[in-house]
């Protein structure tokens, strides 16, 4: 699993608009980001879905006794993977960050 | 898994391991096929067994009733068949002459009914090939789509005639 911490604060001259565009990303508003509990599922997601898809494949080949078949529901089964785990999908952000209050104090 | 083109590289790297194992598990399939060829094979006619210089010449024919088609598995791309004559000679006490040769793409390819003139020439190393009695072994590799290529072989019993020809005889 994978444990990141993490330890955020508003740096000095950081507060204002700086502060805010960082915010934005972190939420993962349309950006890139997912929070960390979203990464840990995501990271699953992917590891079993293609693991299923290699199962499901194999046997799906021997019983057909069909190489192509095999490699066409393997490819599938990836394509289907990174539908789900490559978009920042809803799902992931459930569990927000939760960031310390920012200071505007300068020192 | 914190950015999109993260996600894209961990998505594609798990799959290349799982297509490699997929592979891996395929290849090794191979160890588990069971396969029952039928052949017969028999020497036809001899069409021309000179002597020229220090070495024996023959062009041989054979007549070839052969079933190949359970060697096929999931994982078989094509077999390499061949006819090899082997005997043994007071010079060299293993001789073996590859004298015709098929690529077997399919499994209606590799059943047979025919007679045929062979490829190429038996020639000897000596001149002891008169009344020699030669093995003829229908060899074949099998050569899978994904693994390793193995050999399978059926021997049968010819003998080659006692006196040179001495003129070309047709096939």
């Amino acid at each position: 699993a994978t444990q990141i911490v993490v330890e955020a604060r508003a740096g000095p001259g950081r507060a204002g608009a700086g502060g805010a565009a960082r915010e934005t990303r972190r939420k993962g508003a349309g950006g890139d980001a997912m929070d960390l509990k979203g990464q840990q599922l995501c990271e699953a997601l992917a590891t079993y879905l293609i693991l299923f898809s290699a199962i499901v494949a194999f046997l799906f080949g021997i019983g057909t006794q069909s190489l192509r078949n095999l490699f066409c529901v393997y490819g599938a089964g990836v394509g289907l993977t990174c539908l789900v785990i490559i978009p920042n999908w809803p799902f992931y952000n459930r569990n927000p960050m939760k960031w310390l209050p920012r200071s505007l104090k300068k020192d | 898994m914190h950015s999109t083109t993260y996600r894209l590289n961990a998505v594609l790297t798990m799959a290349f391991t799982g297509l490699i194992a997929l592979c891996i598990a395929i290849a090794l399939t191979e160890k588990f096929h069971q396969s029952s060829p039928e052949a017969d094979l028999k020497l036809h006619d001899v069409h021309y067994f000179k002597r020229m210089g220090k070495n024996d010449e023959a062009i041989l024919s054979f007549k070839l009733k052969s079933d190949l088609s359970t060697c096929f598995s999931w994982n078989t791309k094509q077999l390499f068949a061949y006819i090899k004559v082997e005997y043994e000679t007071k010079k060299h006490k293993r001789n073996e002459v590859t004298v015709w040769d098929k690529v077997v793409a399919s499994k209606e390819e590799a059943q047979v009914d025919q007679t045929f003139i062979s490829k190429y020439k038996l020639v000897d190393n000596g001149a002891d090939l008169r009344g020699k009695n030669v093995t003829l072994t229908l060899a074949w590799n099998v050569m899978p789509y994904i693994g390793g290529l193995y050999y399978q072989d059926m021997k049968f019993e010819a003998a080659l005639p006692s006196q040179y020809l001495k003129e070309l005889r047709n096939f």
